[in-house]
């Protein structure tokens, strides 16, 4: 059962289109939603939290959009975004408060467990916390209550290897139960290749690439060798070429491994691989 | 019901200036007493909750919109919520002009009906300056540099209060309030319609910023 459905998704801005995004992500799953600077990442990502509304298109959360029921459809989103959110002059208190008034989900005694747990300071102004302590806050407050869909907007950048390793489990626990799911977009890639089954890539606003992480890593070669032993039919098939000292480095969808002789080497990418072969091909 | 809380979260947002309330009863008491009208003390508390009213626009960040526009909830319950907070003043206001009023019968001096009317003028015109100040704010608010956020914000009330002070003095100074004396109820009556007009104008003010800001983006 799909969790999240997004069709025809379009935003249009004086200077940027994010055009005609669609895919799905089942329920107990994690998509990684990849691209570079200004690509529309958190664009996409701010219109599925209705931050943002859509030019064209339509968004699902469990069957419900935002415009039949705005109450529901909000209810089941936990966001934690790249800039901490709550007001600056608030404190531990105020957030509790705030969560119980609106959430009827919400339990405080999870929420003072998750402060315990990550020490944070209930007395200290939340606008004085290090970077680390306000991306724990903003979990505690999503963690606390029953959400369906973690929309992370870059949130892990800045922090510590520790932190975030103990991030990426709390993902893995979060969709554990097969009923939630994680949409993640992030530049460090490395933590996608951990954590996310689908890898959904946009680069200007158009859809790049969008499969299951371990279908797209079994989609492509990555090539090496000597620029000269290129044929112009490979030539035309290589995506993403990159000159270095050695020669270059580029793709090859593996369908089309046939193209290559003995002069090249080629092995199977990761996914920061295919990112950077995709943006270099792009431009 | 999350209108209110909307309300409790700008209360919140802006607690720092609640901390100077006491003080700013205390300043229209000053002036009562220094033997000006009990209109004065009544103006002066209007203007403090035309500029208080506002006080949530300024504290608005776009990185906000993460927490508070996600909560569950409509654009409608964000709008009244903060139409409500601002309303909580001008009631504030009226609250402490009618403990001022008793005060001042219970020291057995009479309050003639013309006072009572220049009150309930002076209420519609000031429901009238914080609709029109939501309405500028909400439309185009967001957009304004800080400087003129703050002239927004500050004008209004201020000017209000001024102009109450000269009408109190120069124009009771002609003879205008004794034309009003005269006129008695019937300019209370005026005064009553003129309050439920600006409380119509205020809640078509509402739906104008719902509509627009359920429209809007936030980041």
């Amino acid at each position: 059962m799909e969790l999240l459905e997004v069709k025809n998704l379009s935003k249009h801005y004086k200077a940027f289109d994010l055009q005609n995004i669609n895919f799905t992500l089942p329920k107990g799953y994690i998509m990684g939603y990849v691209g570079p600077n200004g690509s529309g990442k958190s664009t996409t990502l701010n219109l599925i939290t209705n931050i943002c509304k859509c030019t064209e298109g339509e968004i699902r959360i469990n069957g419900i959009s935002c415009e039949e029921d705005a109450v529901a459809y909000k209810e089941q989103i936990g966001y934690i975004g790249d800039e901490f959110y709550f007001p600056n002059n608030f404190k531990v208190k105020n957030i509790r408060r705030v969560l119980q008034n609106f959430y009827p989900t919400f339990s405080a005694k999870k929420f003072d467990g998750f402060l315990q747990r990550w020490n944070l300071p209930e007395k200290k102004p939340i606008k004085d916390f290090s970077r680390g302590m306000k991306v724990m806050l903003m979990f505690a407050s999503v963690l606390s209550r029953d959400t369906k869909l973690m929309v992370l907007d870059e949130a892990t950048n800045g922090l510590d290897p520790v932190m975030r390793t103990e991030i990426l489990q709390l993902l893995q626990e979060y969709v554990m139960d097969g009923e939630r799911s994680v949409i993640f977009s992030t530049h460090i890639l490395s933590d996608l290749e951990q954590i996310a089954d689908y890898i959904y890539f946009i680069h200007q606003g158009r859809t790049v690439l969008y499969d299951a992480k371990d279908e797209l890593i079994e989609s492509y070669l990555l090539v090496k060798g000597e620029k000269s032993a290129v044929s112009s039919e490979l030539e035309k098939a290589l995506i993403g070429v990159i000159d270095n000292a050695y020669g270059f480095e580029a793709l090859l969808s593996s369908d089309q491994a046939g193209l290559l002789g003995t002069e090249f080497q080629y092995e199977k990418p990761n996914i920061d691989q295919i990112v950077v072969h995709f943006i270099k091909d792009g431009r | 019901m999350k209108a209110i809380h909307f309300m409790i979260i700008d209360y919140i947002k802006v607690k720092q200036q609640m901390y100077f309330m006491p003080m700013f009863i205390v300043i229209a008491l000053v002036l009562w007493g220094n033997g000006f009208s009990i209109l004065v003390p009544f103006s002066y508390m209007m203007c403090v909750s035309l500029i208080l009213a506002t006080a949530p626009f300024g504290t608005c960040k776009k990185e906000d919109a993460g927490f508070l526009v996600l909560l569950p909830s409509t654009a409608a319950h964000r709008v009244i919520g903060r139409f409500l907070y601002g309303m909580s003043f001008v009631g504030f206001a009226v609250v402490c002009s009618g403990i001022f009023i008793a005060f001042y019968q219970m020291m057995e001096k009479e309050i003639e009906a013309w006072t009572i009317a220049v009150s309930l003028y002076l209420l519609a015109f000031c429901l009238l300056m914080i609709t029109v100040e939501f309405l500028i704010l909400y439309l185009v608010g967001e957009n304004l540099a800080p400087q003129l956020l703050g002239i927004v914000r500050v004008a209004p009330g201020m000017g209000s209060f001024f102009a109450m002070m000269y009408i109190i003095d120069d124009v009771g100074a002609m003879g205008k309030v004794s034309m009003a004396r005269d006129m008695g109820g019937e300019m209370t009556q005026i005064g009553a319609i003129a309050v439920a007009a600006a409380l119509a104008i205020w809640v078509a003010a509402v739906v104008i910023c719902v509509k627009v800001t359920a429209k809007r983006d936030y980041v």
